[in-house]
């Protein structure tokens, strides 16, 4: 099982290979494109931090991750690009490959039926934006010449089990670290904007007065109305979970190695392009502990969720909380198996 | 909506979620839509399903069945439903918004029309957008009420698979598919406008004190069908409007360019969908 880490820059790939990156994941900043298209961005990702400067720089380190025997994939994932912005996407695209490039991560059916009917040979992963929710949408996907999967961040341990059965020659990808995102990412209509306004950030994170629409004022007694009234008030606050934790603030999904283990997932799945190189390093160090520990020894699933547990809490200083959670399912096992 | 701006020759279909729905019907409606596209545990039974098949034939009414995005399990529960709608009003739309279903259409060769749901037309829906648009360069602008559906290739693709048809949200930003080419017709749903849809539903036991932020892929009471929330942040410019696992904009406005955009359908929802 790989690791797929972000990559932003030249300064800090000689670290995330110390650390372990198994396939490095970026995106490359074309100033002839956000002058045009301005937030419409090419990789969904606006922000200089998340970007390569240049392809030379991108050059530079398809060849230093070559040598380490490490692929470099770029993401082209905004969920769909116009027919006037094909040529220049595909300009894009020949760099890319010229720069070294090994796939690319692609959300648009478009854009793949393009790099069909150009005979593009890299690897086409399809990203988180394809919304591969079942394995018959997996086998959507490979008719159109992709590779691999990834698969969303909403579906649980048992249904990413059961989409990944009989999907023979198609690559798997799930996430593990970071963004927990509140909505499906590819059916999200959301922008991502780069904004220094508190406004623009993501929508999900916003703050929000919420009011029930629908006010239910029902029962017959003081005692009843009271208890209609209390299940209103926490149905409205159960609507800003996301304003109370950040979607940012150290989600998390090692337990469920043990189960991706067993169901021989290709890849995990760090998110965080943009994210400083110290964070990404100690994500890749957290990760590979605890793959070690599957790869060694002999260890109940109980046992190593206690030290999932107990090696994010040493990390991060925090708790685990189900919000924050990847695959909560897993926060059945007692709490006082991980102490 | 005011029908009266709906242009003469304009189709009008009736989206209905639950049975009861039925109550919304008029003359005016020459189709029924019925299903869910957001949630697969809201798929209709089958028993539901023959009721508004048998209401489509009473009043001659065309039968669209709508479906969501599904994960394997979902799918086996859809297969006999859309098999029931196949046997029982052949000729019939399925709205697919999960490719997987649409491979199980094509394979299974069913007499059904194959229409792509607006869940897989991924034109920007956030309301922020309309604060920018003074400030966007025209090529951006375009870009937001553009598609990639009029590509080339994709109308093709689409056409190969059958797909004459795909489902429209009405944009607050205007519409600029430029479909003219590639003999696929548009429906535009309204006046509710999905921006974006979570298996982390927060309607799910959303009043069970304590559970506020047990935020996950749970089992549910729907409560989706007791709580309506409406959620503003002046940015939005509209008020948000939450049912079950989904995000809404309202916009009665009908556009003035429908014949243009290839747009020969009104999909009118009475309700929320869920």
């Amino acid at each position: 099982m790989k690791v797929l880490a972000p990559l932003d820059n030249v300064a800090e790939i000689d670290e995330l290979l110390k650390a372990g990156a198994g396939e490095f994941y970026c995106s490359v900043l074309s100033e002839a494109w956000t002058q045009k298209y301005s937030i419409a961005a090419i990789s969904r990702r606006p922000a200089k931090i998340c970007n390569f400067k240049s392809f030379d720089e991108l050059k530079v380190c398809t060849g230093i991750a070559h040598k380490a025997g490490v692929p470099v994939c770029l993401a082209i994932n905004e969920h769909y690009y116009t027919e006037d912005q094909l040529p220049q996407l595909m300009d894009y695209v020949y760099e890319a490959i010229d720069a070294g490039i090994d796939s690319f991560m692609i959300a648009d059916v478009g854009l793949l039926l393009l790099f069909r009917e150009r005979n593009i040979s890299k690897k086409r992963y399809i990203s988180t934006g394809g919304t591969v929710f079942n394995s018959e949408s997996a086998m959507f996907y490979k008719e159109l010449g992709a590779s691999g999967i990834t698969l969303p961040r909403h579906l649980t341990i048992d249904e990413i089990r059961k989409t990944v059965t009989n999907i023979s020659g198609l690559e798997t990808c799930v996430f593990i670290l970071n963004s927990r995102c509140p909505n499906v990412d590819g059916f999200c209509t959301f922008m991502h904007v780069q904004s220094a306004d508190p406004s623009y950030k993501n929508a999900c994170s916003l703050p929000y007065s919420v009011e029930l629409l629908n006010q239910r004022k029902v029962g017959d007694t003081d005692l009843e109305r009271e208890e209609v009234e209390q299940k209103n008030i926490t149905a409205c606050v159960r609507q800003q979970a996301w304003q109370r934790y950040h979607m940012d603030d150290y989600p998390c999904g090692l337990c469920a190695l043990f189960e991706f283990h067993q169901m021989g997932i290709d890849a995990i799945k760090i998110v965080g392009r943009g994210n400083p190189a110290a964070r990404k390093v100690k994500d890749l160090r957290v990760i590979h502990e605890l793959l070690a520990i599957l790869e060694e020894a002999k260890i109940t699933k109980e046992e190593f969720r206690a030290r999932a547990r107990s090696l994010y809490r040493d990390n991060y200083q925090r708790e685990c909380r189900t919000i924050m959670c990847y695959y909560p399912e897993v926060m059945t096992v007692p709490e006082s198996a991980s102490k | 909506m005011n029908s009266a701006s709906v242009e003469t020759g304009t189709e009008q279909a009736l989206y209905i979620t639950r049975i009861d729905g039925l109550k919304y019907y008029q003359d005016k409606f020459s189709r029924i839509y019925f299903g869910n596209e957001f949630c697969q545990r809201l798929i209709p039974a089958a028993s539901d399903i023959r009721l508004a098949i048998d209401f489509a034939l009473n009043n001659n009414l065309s039968f669209t069945f709508i479906t969501p995005f599904v994960t394997n399990e979902g799918l086996e529960l859809l297969k006999p439903l859309i098999d029931l709608v196949a046997r029982e009003k052949p000729g019939s739309e399925i709205v697919f918004n999960d490719w997987g279903i649409l491979q199980v259409l094509n394979r299974q060769g069913w007499d059904l029309q194959p229409v792509m749901g607006r869940l897989l037309n991924k034109m920007k829906r956030g309301p922020r957008l309309m604060n920018l648009l003074d400030i966007l360069p025209d090529a951006a602008i375009e870009y937001y009420r553009g598609s990639n559906i009029s590509t080339g290739l994709y109308s093709k693709f689409l056409k190969q698979n059958r797909v004459r048809r795909v489902e429209l949200d009405n944009l607050l930003q205007g519409i600029n598919l430029k479909l003219a080419d590639t003999e696929i017709v548009a429906s535009l749903y309204l006046p509710y406008a999905y921006i974006t849809v979570s298996r982390f539903c927060l309607a799910a036991s959303c009043d069970v004190y304590g559970d506020e932020d047990r935020v996950g892929i749970f089992p549910c009471h729907r409560e989706c069908q007791k709580y309506t929330f409406q959620q503003e942040n002046p940015v939005m410019g509209i008020p948000l409007l939450r049912k079950g696992n989904a995000i809404y904009f309202r916009n009665d406005k009908v556009p003035e360019n429908m014949r243009e955009q290839h747009i020969d359908r009104i999909v009118f929802q009475p309700e929320l969908p869920a």
